[in-house]
């Protein structure tokens, strides 16, 4: 169970997150939505553990997440960034293996496991084929899909059986960037790796910002609205994305959210 | 499945042994031509063998110095890119050059005035300084170490550096300016094996947070908080890089001045063959560093003997146009 509790972030003078808390039931998926500046990334790098809130505190499974080693929270939280960018020509393997990294001790070398990991990760996403290529001359859905399996290869845990918890996977909106065929390609994607790790036995749990309320509706389990740094609704995608909702959180008239709503068919 | 890492160990060792070739090589070439059985004949002594003298005494710590130079500057020169995440970067960037430059052209002109003497001693000093600087003006205001306030007090650094040696410059007579300028071009011309048994240590120190920063660097590339999502500690993998960097720079440039290009044209090809690994990226830097450098000092001794050309220049009369290349290739069809 990841928890945040009356979470505050502000830089400078600009409050960005206000007493945020939530609950993430362990292998539910969920979807945070807001209008730009809203907060979801900030909200996504707490929940990560990246950036430290001013007041408040995340748990996983009542641990804080501040107290917890680096490399033990990287092992069950992996996050994918809305783009990235690599420095250097690495190929699609080698960066599907820096997945690995907290799982090996300082000067270790990845065994065969790690490679299995890696491979097995690639394989799931569909970009197994891929692996000797320069992640820099990939198309944009393919880059997104490789730094899912980097995400997935960390959260990997053959090299620890033992370890029942369900691992956490952030997507800062993963579709953003993408054409209408990678956002239906990725959609579609993070729903089939959540039902194979239920499938597995250790469900993993999604958190993932978006703009995109027809693939908030179709995948997420529960969806939270931001606005201006707070929740000002959680629940089920039907019960918060409503015409009243949106118009409000947008400011946008409730004759033009209408269309905007994936239809319900009862 | 092979791992990737396995598949670069072959170019790692042909490089060792392409550094371990060229130091045992260039010594043989130059003026005097020596003669290989009467360098290591144990017939004469050795107060009466010139071939031998002339091998261990003047040539051998010369390519000695090249090849712990080179190899050094090419090293660091790694870490600074993976640092600051930019391929075009140099172990000189962050200003350090400039500050061992400035601390040796102070003690080239003031030396007599100066309680401690040795102009290795003092551009230590003036990089350490130099680092310093850089080091406070980039944590100031944030947690970690900001690349882009890295960058910019780098720069800020070099130039205030350049006016400080111009203004030493000025102060000082014709033969002093003439061998500040010859330290500047950089010149492997070492007397025995004093400088580099003086800097070796350092540059050991440096040479360990090295390995260990290998894994790091390949994970910094992604940016700071990607790297961090990873279970990297940032701080700490900038830290280590930042500092040994430094010191093996500063260590570098005590012993043959600022050598360009080095640090560039080396890792640039290197990854070429090897890929983007820091691994194999390191390593291999460190051992064809090392045969590049003693290669162009023995071009430098030769091509207009008897005068001995300082090696700067024939490195910058190579990097020169190489960086315009990487540069062009950079911009003009980076697929």
């Amino acid at each position: 169970m990841l928890r945040a509790l009356d979470i505050t972030v502000a830089f400078g003078a600009k409050c960005v997150l206000d007493r945020v808390s939530l609950r993430v039931a362990p292998g539910t998926l969920v979807g945070i939505l807001g209008p730009n500046g809203s907060g979801k990334t900030t909200l996504l790098r707490v929940l990560a553990g990246t950036l430290a809130p001013h007041t408040g505190q995340v748990t996983l499974d009542g641990q804080s997440l501040s107290r917890l080693d680096r490399r033990a929270v990287a092992r069950r939280v992996a996050v994918v960034p809305q783009d990235t960018h690599l420095a250097f020509d690495y190929t699609v393997m080698e960066v599907a293996l820096m997945g690995r990294y907290p799982h090996l001790g300082p000067f270790e070398v990845e065994g065969p496991a790690d490679l299995a990991a890696a491979a097995d990760a690639l394989k799931a996403t569909g970009t197994l084929n891929l692996s000797e290529r320069a992640y820099q001359t990939l198309s944009g859905g393919e880059k997104q899909r490789v730094v899912i399996a980097a995400a997935l290869s960390q959260l990997d845990r053959r090299s620890a059986p033992e370890d029942r918890s369900s691992p956490l996977l952030v997507l800062d909106e993963p579709t953003a960037a993408l054409d209408l065929r990678y956002q239906v390609e990725v959609a579609a994607l993070i729903g089939r790796l959540h039902s194979a790790s239920v499938t597995a036995g250790t469900p993993l749990t999604v958190v993932l910002s978006t703009h995109d309320l027809h693939f908030a509706s179709a995948v997420c389990h529960t969806v939270i609205l931001l606005s201006e740094g707070r929740v000002v609704a959680q629940g089920s995608p039907a019960d918060v994305l409503t015409v009243d909702a949106l118009s409000t959180v947008y400011g946008i008239s409730p004759e033009l959210a209408a269309p905007l709503l994936p239809r319900v068919h009862a | 499945m092979t791992s990737p890492l396995r598949r670069g160990v072959p170019w790692v060792s042909a490089s060792a042994g392409l550094a371990v070739l060229a130091i045992g090589i260039a010594p043989f070439i130059g003026q005097t031509p020596l003669e290989f059985g009467r360098v290591f004949s144990w017939a004469l002594p050795f107060a009466d063998n010139v071939d031998a003298q002339i091998f261990f005494l003047a040539r051998l710590p010369r390519s000695l110095a090249a090849a712990v130079v080179g190899g050094t500057l090419a090293a660091a020169g790694v870490v600074f890119q993976g640092l600051l995440r930019n391929p075009l970067a140099t172990p000189y960037t962050l200003g350090i050059s400039a500050g061992a430059s400035f601390g040796a052209m102070a003690a080239i002109t003031f030396g007599s005035l100066l309680p401690f003497g040795g102009v290795t001693g003092a551009s230590l000093a003036g990089a350490l300084l130099a680092v310093v600087v850089v080091y406070a003006l980039a944590s100031a205001r944030h947690s970690g170490l900001s690349t882009t306030v890295l960058l910019l007090a780098g720069v800020t650094m070099n130039s205030f550096f350049s006016a400080l040696i111009l203004f030493v410059q000025y102060l000082s007579d014709f033969t002093e300016t003439f061998r500040a300028l010859r330290w500047l071009m950089g010149d492997l011309d070492v007397a025995g094996y004093r400088p580099l048994v003086g800097a070796l240590p350092l540059i050991m120190v440096a040479l360990v947070g090295f390995v260990w920063l290998a894994r790091p660097l390949n994970l910094l590339s992604l940016g700071a908080d990607a790297a961090a999502t990873r279970g990297v500690d940032v701080r700490r993998a900038q830290r280590v890089a930042f500092f040994s960097g430094s010191l093996a720079t500063g260590a570098a440039v005590s012993v043959g001045g600022p050598i360009g290009f080095v640090g560039i044209i080396v890792p640039h090809l290197v990854r070429l063959i090897v890929g983007a690994d820091h691994r194999l990226v390191l390593p291999a830097s460190f051992f064809v560093g090392a045969a590049f450098l003693v290669v162009c000092d023995v071009v430098s001794r030769i091509v207009m003997a008897p005068l001995e050309l300082p090696v700067g220049i024939i490195t910058a009369l190579i990097g020169g146009p190489f960086f315009l290349w990487m540069l062009i290739r950079k911009t003009g069809g980076h697929a």
